[in-house]
């Protein structure tokens, strides 16, 4: 109604973290999720002593011996979960008790609805945002100690970080928007729930559409993303997904109907995303990828189209390794078509064969090495004598007993700052 | 028309097939003081939620003449409850765009001094609804709509409040729902009464008064009880 309604989405986002800040349940949460990613970061960080200790790495010990892997990894999955599961549940009444309180009414008089959102989305990112630093700060120690730390991965977690955080604020705020109080909280509990399962049952059930399914929840995503593979594909779904529910609250709010309008275009870019197919190994000890020397070899072979057949059944023994083993080919040879077939009486189990044109070959082992010397051979029918193995580069790490008490300490140092800061801010606040 | 803010034409929303309000004509002038009444279930809060645009009629239109700025008061809020009163009061300020004088002029007004550093969830329904009322009438907004604001609060305050809105809020329009004597008899000048979604009466307040009698709206429900 008002046509002077101010645009300063700062007080918007300034009363909803300062509101937030003042809840005693909100800080114990934070704390508590902080202190137990201090907790998983120096399980972590011992585990990956005895791991990088080894010497001889197996390949199945690569992934878990790589820093990212080992240390990075477990403390934002952490992070990740955060965001996915507790985060919603703070903001699912971000909008609904202010209307329920008749505050929403009076903001309405005075700011439009793109401030009330903008606002609203900047308050809980910056929460968001606060969290990812103070994970970043818990690392502190192991950076210090190790003197290096991969930054492209950490650039990819951030950037995965962002885009997820995002979307995930943006549906928190329309649920809330969409739903009573006395239900916003169920609503966002039962989706959780919902997402959670689809991601638990694709594990275990052999069903494909629920496999699709789970590919496109932000499980999928940010499990990439703690890998360290960039992925265009899901950055460039995830951010018209955000755009899309930004509209979508809008329209809520301003009581207009383009929701059908917005859903089509939204299902039509989703669509045309989905012919995207460009994935980077963003991680500086290439663990996703296969090893520069096999990369040179299969380069010199990428216009034949090799095809391999596993006989291998989906979920049984070798299949984990077989799959992890094809993403490093998938991800930079699109010529290599990789096919499963279940094993029957004739074939014996693990059987893998590799065809081009009329020549063939035969392996039962799930190697980096003998696939690309097999690959290689039916491709040109030469035989390769060089040795195909990724090589594990950065020194071995040690959580010295002082190290676990600096950590400790440095732990709480971080935990007693945040207290401090937010009793500043809540001072700082009534200062008239 | 020269000093009309707003008009409404032929306003009219359904509930579940049945009128909420009907066909509601009502042209508010400038510096008009209004008290809006009616029973419950009358539509005085559709009317108010329609005026805020926080729904949508079925028919009919709003129409704004000047840049009516509108203020409002719901009838009930707990604000927001985890956050000191100081805090919202400063927020008030900074969203309102006033001066520090006039926040701590307003303060002493309604008598807040003294729980400024107490969240606003302990407060009292009375200090609640002060808050409320100063949220309502600081800023510069020239229409201020106020859902029975006299609620929760206690006699002394009541007769303040009346004093408040005839000396401290002057040149502004003021629609007011309340069936408080004092606003009706003491701060008004129109009366719109509507009953079950429809205008039953709309005109000065002194064409319902006897000579010099004060108006109680059980005489005023007694009056109107067969339209």
């Amino acid at each position: 109604m008002n046509d002077l309604k101010t645009n300063k989405i700062y007080l918007i986002a300034e009363k909803e973290l300062y509101e937030n800040l003042c809840k005693k349940t909100f800080i114990g949460i934070m704390l508590f999720l902080i202190l137990y990613a201090g907790y998983l970061n120096f399980l972590s960080m011992e585990i990956f002593t005895g791991l990088s200790a080894e010497t001889e790495l197996s390949p199945q010990l690569i992934m878990s011996a790589d820093p990212n892997q080992g240390i990075l990894a477990p403390l934002f999955s952490n992070l990740f979960i955060v965001i996915l599961l507790i985060f919603p549940v703070i903001i699912s009444t971000s909008i609904s008790a202010e209307k329920n309180n008749n505050t929403f009414s009076m903001l309405k008089l005075i700011f439009n609805d793109t401030t009330i959102i903008i606002g609203k989305f900047i308050a809980y990112f910056i929460l968001a945002l606060s969290l990812f630093l103070i994970t970043f700060l818990l690392l502190i120690p192991y950076i210090l100690h190790n003197g290096f730390i991969d930054r492209y991965y950490i650039l990819n977690v951030f950037f995965g970080f962002i885009i997820i955080t995002s979307v995930w604020i943006l549906l928190s705020l329309l649920i809330s928007a969409i739903t009573p109080l006395s239900l916003s909280f169920y609503t966002i509990m039962l989706f959780n729930i919902s997402i959670l399962l689809i991601s638990f049952i694709s594990d275990i059930v052999n069903f494909k559409p629920l496999k699709l399914l789970n590919n496109i929840l932000p499980y999928s995503f940010y499990d990439y993303i703690l890998k360290g593979i960039f992925d265009l594909k899901l950055y460039t779904a995830y951010s018209i997904t955000g755009v899309f529910l930004f509209l979508m609250l809008k329209s809520v709010l301003s009581k207009k109907k383009y929701i059908v309008l917005y859903t089509i275009l939204y299902i039509l870019s989703i669509f045309i995303i989905n012919l995207i197919d460009i994935k980077k190994d963003v991680t500086f000890n290439k663990i996703n990828s296969l090893s520069s020397n096999a990369i040179n070899v299969l380069n010199k072979i990428k216009d034949k189209d090799v095809k391999v057949i596993l006989y291998i059944k989906e979920d049984g023994p070798k299949w984990q390794t077989a799959v992890d083993l094809i993403n490093t080919f998938r991800l930079n040879f699109k010529n290599i078509k990789f096919i499963f077939l279940e094993p029957d009486e004739n074939i014996e189990y693990g059987l893998i064969k590799f065809k081009y044109k009329n020549r063939t070959a035969k392996t039962l082992s799930v190697d980096e090495d003998i696939f690309v010397k097999n690959i290689f051979f039916v491709a040109t029918g030469k035989k390769l004598s060089m040795e195909f193995k990724k090589k594990q580069i950065g020194k071995p790490f040690k959580f010295t007993y002082n190290g676990k008490i600096l950590y400790l300490l440095w732990t709480f140092f971080i935990v007693l700052s945040i207290l401090y800061g937010r009793k500043l801010i809540i001072k700082g606040g009534i200062k008239l | 028309m020269k000093n009309i803010l707003l008009k409404t034409e032929e306003l009219s929303k359904l509930y579940n097939s049945e009128y909420a309000l009907k066909n509601i004509n009502i042209s508010v002038y400038k510096n008009d003081r209004i008290a809006l009444i009616g029973p419950n279930g009358a539509g005085k809060s559709t009317f108010i939620k329609l005026l805020l645009n926080l729904d949508t009629p079925d028919s009919g239109n709003i129409i704004k003449y000047f840049n009516a700025k509108i203020s409002y008061a719901p009838e009930e809020s707990s604000l927001y409850p985890d956050i000191p009163v100081a805090y919202f009061l400063n927020w008030i300020k900074k969203v309102k765009n006033i001066n520090q004088n006039r926040l701590n002029e307003f303060i002493k007004l309604f008598e807040l001094n003294n729980v400024l550093t107490k969240k606003i969830k302990i407060l009292s329904k009375g200090y609640r609804r002060r808050i409320l009322l100063l949220y309502a009438l600081i800023g510069n907004e020239n229409f201020i709509i106020l859902d029975e604001p006299s609620d929760g609060l206690d006699i002394e305050f009541k007769f303040k409040l009346r004093d408040i809105l005839k000396q401290k809020i002057k040149n502004k329009t003021l629609l007011i729902c309340s069936h408080e004597s004092v606003i009706l008899n003491e701060v008004v000048n129109r009366i719109i009464i509507l009953n079950r979604g429809e205008k039953i009466f709309d005109d000065s307040i002194s064409k319902l008064k006897n000579k010099n009698k004060r108006l109680y709206i059980e005489d005023i429900y007694e009056r109107f009880k067969n339209k």
